[in-house]
């Protein structure tokens, strides 16, 4: 784990609400409060493991971060430098910029503008002296050359799917499916260029290079992970979203592809964002594990401090409602009541509280925030660590 | 098998063969595959996708569509063979003996009846209970699994429950006519960790209650150890290896199993690099001469090519279709012996 | 892919009534592409060779004979008629199953990918066109715009593309969440891009087969407009032109009911044909991609 000061991803108050529209007019009647302020970071060439169950928001996460759902609110960071922009329609980068930048540079004293969070601190600069607090120049910078700045970060940021038969266009040949970034991005001269990278990056996926000519339904389940993997490796990137990529695979398959990942990660130096419901997965790929419940992160801590003794309760509870292969496994059983409920309408307070075993009267009235109790870990809960 | 032999097999399967007539070719899904089934207990059949978990089970109920035949073998439930009875036996056996339960419960239930009818149906029909007692005794088994308000939730359309709760009212369905076997085919794979876990614990729950035997098909070797007594492995259409739960796991005589139990990255052991088994799994058209597993053996040798180990007592109850269990036991032994050291 | 090509030809050339929609197919272009050979023009025709010529100055039908095999109709040689009608019926199937599958294709796809207002603005537009009845709006377009073939055939295009629409956007918007549509955003490819290279390909096959089953049906249409006398001119090469001159013999002479059969029979027939060749090719080409029949 190679890791730097500055994160490679930073993510702030991120919030994704999905409209519920019903009725001849398509009225919007509630929102689907998927994911609701998040805040986590990501460090160069480490993997951060994305926990938790159907519906908490993880895949949304991810998506949003690629730029496939446009996020209702919050900021991405990239290598320190602000995409929402990118990531939102053009319409909204103007009021974004405002309402996350301009309208608090104004109200700031300097001293107050030097305590603000690095990254914000940074804008501050370039707002007042790259643009002299000039607030239409100060969009400009954001909205000029948008295509090129989109497609920028679509070369540094790539995703991984679940689904090893969807994701694969079935009328294209293997060749065009991993090539059309190749096309996207210009970044080959010709097609015998073409050819070639194609054929390398096929090959370092551990597949033959004359497979690119071959169309998708002629290849298993994990050779066709293999093929996802090396369309979004194509272009180099820095950071790869795997969303549940392993999940789909039989156990057999499954291993293959996670050593796979963890040498390519190894030779390209890649950063991954992994997220998966499967704690075991998680707990054998990743440095750090960030683990959600409902649209909040609820515990994010290094791998071996979350495993040997996680402190939140739902943490608990998920890992203990794994089950270990072993017969003679004994172990103490945390088993939640109830279901996970609904994103339309969290649970006041603490999402969680309606199925803690240890909550208490203020867990239904006040939201834990997540806050540092150990050095590199943060839980968000008022009782953290009283049961494991 | 001191144990386990006390008990009289409820259910047998013999030399079960299952092949799919398709238009690329034969589809040999099931490949004379044997197993018991006793009383109370409960037989977990795990393996990957297409290895014939899931036919096997449809082929106990009779349940293949026009393109899957049983080709051969007995299925023996006390004392009848399966095999040989008119349909309209067969759908007294069915849900009334034999229940079954599926991955998705919401393609099993029917979407525009209401949970407490189609429960009622299924009493109505084979215990011939009149009306009122059916609504009763449905409320009364959606208590049982753990529904709250049953009273209020019997009237309601499956698309109103949440997975979990549509899996609960599937099992109070197919217990509402105290079957004598369940089978229960992935009931947990479409659902999270922890609603899985209080599936798993209340069909221990209602196991003990009922006094009935389970057949558990799952992928995950995780569940097969916390719900199983005996295993069947199966890959490929044939069984690999067969055996008491807890002589499986510590005992793995077959080399699939063990690369099987090698791959999952386990919670309580830290890993540097994962075993996987390499290949892929074999198309089912195509499946290999010999032992079908040799493609993918580090043990294979000429005679895994060619020669196809039948399934043996290679230790007392503990059954394995390999020809080289010994290598396969010094391997295991030079394994264990560097993770202690 | 290609082996799978191979599969649905064999798959096709299995079944029956594709074979026999196939040959009728096959004939009727044959006949189409020959019909300067089958029926030449008449020196006096030459520059107007779909002009039917005329053949006699009674006004009677006359049955059958060895010039005119298929009859005369107010004065001029069915037969004729009928091969020359083959190019016609191939040029407004055509080109108005084409076109309006273009504007449906065109319109559907952007209202099923984009959505929202978009989508919501243009299928509003499409119900407005589908309320209302064909035959009247037809008619009062010709009305407008003038009678003869090519305003017929303006008017089906115009009232013709909403099905293929509605059928894409359906198709479309399931194609959408495919996890292959993400990813091709995911890599950067442009709108257009993902519509024409993932969305389209994959779900253009029911449109086609639609396409195949409306190109009959449309003439069956623009001869119902000719016969109403809104489509070719007196004279011109069409099967619902045919049909309209039999209109004063229809019934018959007064006790002989089937007395001038061959002024319906002869174009009539060729018209049946002519749809049920589409209609066999349509009905195989959806058993072979009907996924509910495929396994």
């Amino acid at each position: 784990m190679t890791r730097k000061d500055e994160a490679l991803l930073s993510v702030r108050h991120l919030v994704k609400h999905f409209p519920i529209r019903a009725g001849i007019f398509k009225r919007i009647v509630a929102w689907v409060k998927a994911v609701d302020g998040v805040d986590f970071d990501i460090y160069e060439g480490e993997t951060l493991g994305l926990v938790g169950e159907s519906g908490c928001g993880k895949t949304t996460i991810g998506m949003t971060l690629l730029g496939l759902y446009p996020p209702t609110g919050g900021s991405v960071y990239f290598n320190g430098e602000d995409i929402t922009p990118y990531l939102l329609p053009r319409w909204k980068v103007r009021s974004y910029l405002k309402q996350t930048y301009v309208n608090h540079f104004k109200k700031l004293s300097g001293d107050e503008i030097e305590k603000l969070p690095q990254e914000v601190r940074r804008y501050a600069e370039v707002y007042f002296n790259d643009h002299k607090g000039n607030t239409e120049s100060f969009v400009r910078h954001f909205t000029e050359n948008r295509k090129e700045k989109q497609k920028a970060i679509r070369r540094e940021m790539q995703i991984v799917f679940q689904d090893p038969y969807s994701s694969l266009n079935p009328r294209m040949r293997i060749g065009n499916i991993i090539g059309e970034a190749v096309d996207v991005h210009g970044l080959a001269s010709s097609s015998a260029e073409r050819r070639r990278m194609v054929a390398e990056i096929l090959q370092k996926v551990g597949l033959y290079p004359e497979y690119a000519m071959r169309y998708p339904h002629e290849f298993s389940g994990g050779q066709r992970q293999r093929i996802g993997i090396a369309r979004a490796l194509i272009l180099n990137p820095k950071l790869v979203v795997a969303d549940e990529a392993v999940s789909a695979l039989d156990v057999s398959i499954r291993s293959q592809i996670l050593n796979l990942m963890e040498d390519l990660q190894r030779e390209f130096q890649l950063t991954y964002l992994f997220i998966s419901h499967d704690l075991s997965v998680i707990k054998h790929i990743s440095d750090r594990v960030a683990v959600m419940y409902l649209g909040k992160i609820v515990e994010v801590a290094p791998k071996k401090k979350l495993f040997d003794r996680p402190l939140h309760p739902y943490t608990v509870s998920l890992m203990s409602a794994i089950p270990i292969p072993d017969p003679d496994y004994k172990k103490r059983r945390v088993i939640l009541k109830g279901d996970v409920p609904s994103p339309i309408n969290p649970p006041s307070g603490c999402r969680f509280h309606p199925r803690c075993p240890i909550a208490r009267e203020v867990c239904s009235k006040e939201e834990p925030p997540l806050k540092e109790v150990e050095e590199d870990r943060k839980v968000a809960c008022f009782f953290a660590g009283e049961i494991s | 098998m001191s144990a386990l032999s006390e008990k009289k097999p409820i259910l047998q399967v013999k030399d079960l063969r299952t092949y799919f007539y398709t238009e690329d070719g034969i589809v040999k899904a099931v490949d004379g595959v044997n197993f018991e089934v006793y009383e109370g207990e409960t037989l977990g059949i795990v393996g990957e996708s297409g290895c014939g978990k899931s036919v096997t089970s449809l082929s106990i109920l009779r349940l293949l569509d026009e393109k899957g035949k049983i080709e051969s073998g007995q299925i023996v439930y006390k004392g009848k063979n399966l095999l040989e009875l008119s349909e309209d036996e067969m759908r007294k056996i069915r849900g009334n003996e034999i229940a079954m339960i599926f991955q998705e419960p919401m393609t099993a239930l029917n979407p525009v009846y209401t949970i407490g009818d189609q429960i009622m149906e299924a009493i109505m029909l084979h215990q011939k209970l009149p009306k009122d007692e059916a609504r009763k005794l449905s409320i009364e088994m959606l208590r049982k699994v753990g529904i709250p308000e049953p009273e209020k939730r019997v009237d309601e359309y499956p698309h109103e429950l949440s997975g979990g709760m549509r899996q609960r009212a599937m099992i109070a369905m197919s217990l509402s006519c105290n079957p004598s076997i369940l089978i229960a085919d992935e009931p947990t794979t479409a659902l999270d960790v922890t609603i899985q876990a209080q599936i798993l614990e209340l069909m221990k729950q209602l196991q003990n209650e009922y006094g009935m035997s389970i057949i558990m098909i799952t992928h995950d070797l995780g569940v097969i150890a916390e719900v199983s007594d005996r295993v069947l492995v199966m890959y490929a259409g044939k069984a690999m290896e067969y055996a008491g739960v807890r002589e499986l796991f510590k005992n793995p005589k077959h080399p699939y199993t063990w690369g099987l139990m090698n791959s999952i990255p386990r919670l309580d052991v830290e890993y540097e690099r994962l075993n996987a088994i390499p290949g892929t799994v074999p198309d089912a058209l195509h499946f290999p001469e010999g032992c079908r597993f040799h493609t993918r053996c580090e043990l294979a040798t000429d005679k895994c090519r060619v020669e196809e180990p039948p399934l043996e007592e290679v230790a007392p109850g503990h059954f394995s279709a390999c020809w080289h269990v010994d290598k396969l036991e010094a391997a295991i032994a030079v394994q264990r012996e560097g993770e202690s050291a | 892919m290609e082996k799978e090509y191979k599969r649905m030809l064999k798959k096709f050339f299995r079944n029956p009534s594709g074979v026999l929609g196939l040959a009728l197919l096959f004939f009727f272009i044959f006949v189409a592409i020959f019909a300067p050979v089958i029926a030449p023009p008449q020196p006096s025709n030459k520059y107007e060779p779909y002009m039917m010529p005329i053949v006699t100055w009674s006004p009677d039908p006359q049955p059958p004979s060895k010039e005119h095999p298929f009859g005369v109709s107010e004065r001029r040689d069915i037969f004729y008629g009928v091969v020359w009608g083959t190019r016609t019926a191939f040029r407004i199937g055509l080109i108005v199953t084409g076109v309006s599958t273009l504007i449906g294709l065109f319109i559907g796809s952007i209202s099923a990918y984009y959505g929202g207002w978009i989508d919501e603005i243009l299928m509003r537009i499409t119900d407005i066109f589908l309320s209302i009845p064909f035959l009247i709006a037809a008619i009062v377009l010709t009305t407008l715009l003038g009678t003869g073939l090519d305003k017929v055939m303006i008017a089906m295009i115009v009232f013709g593309w909403m099905g293929t629409a509605r059928l894409i956007r359906g198709n479309i918007l399931q194609a959408k969440e495919e996890q292959y549509v993400l990813a091709a955003k995911a890599i950067g490819v442009s709108t257009p891009g993902i519509i024409v290279k993932h969305l389209l390909p994959n779900t253009i096959f029911p449109v086609l087969i639609q396409a195949s089953m409306r190109m009959g049906s449309l003439v069956i249409t623009a001869a119902i407009l000719s016969f109403l006398g809104l489509g070719a001119p007196q004279g011109y090469s069409d099967w619902g032109a045919i049909l309209n001159y039999a209109r004063n013999w229809m019934l018959g002479a007064h006790g002989e009911a089937l007395k001038y059969w061959y002024t319906i029979v002869f174009p009539g027939t060729a018209m049946v044909l002519f749809v049920l060749a589409w209609n066999l090719i349509g009905d195989t080409l959806r058993d072979i991609f009907d996924p509910r029949l495929r396994i």
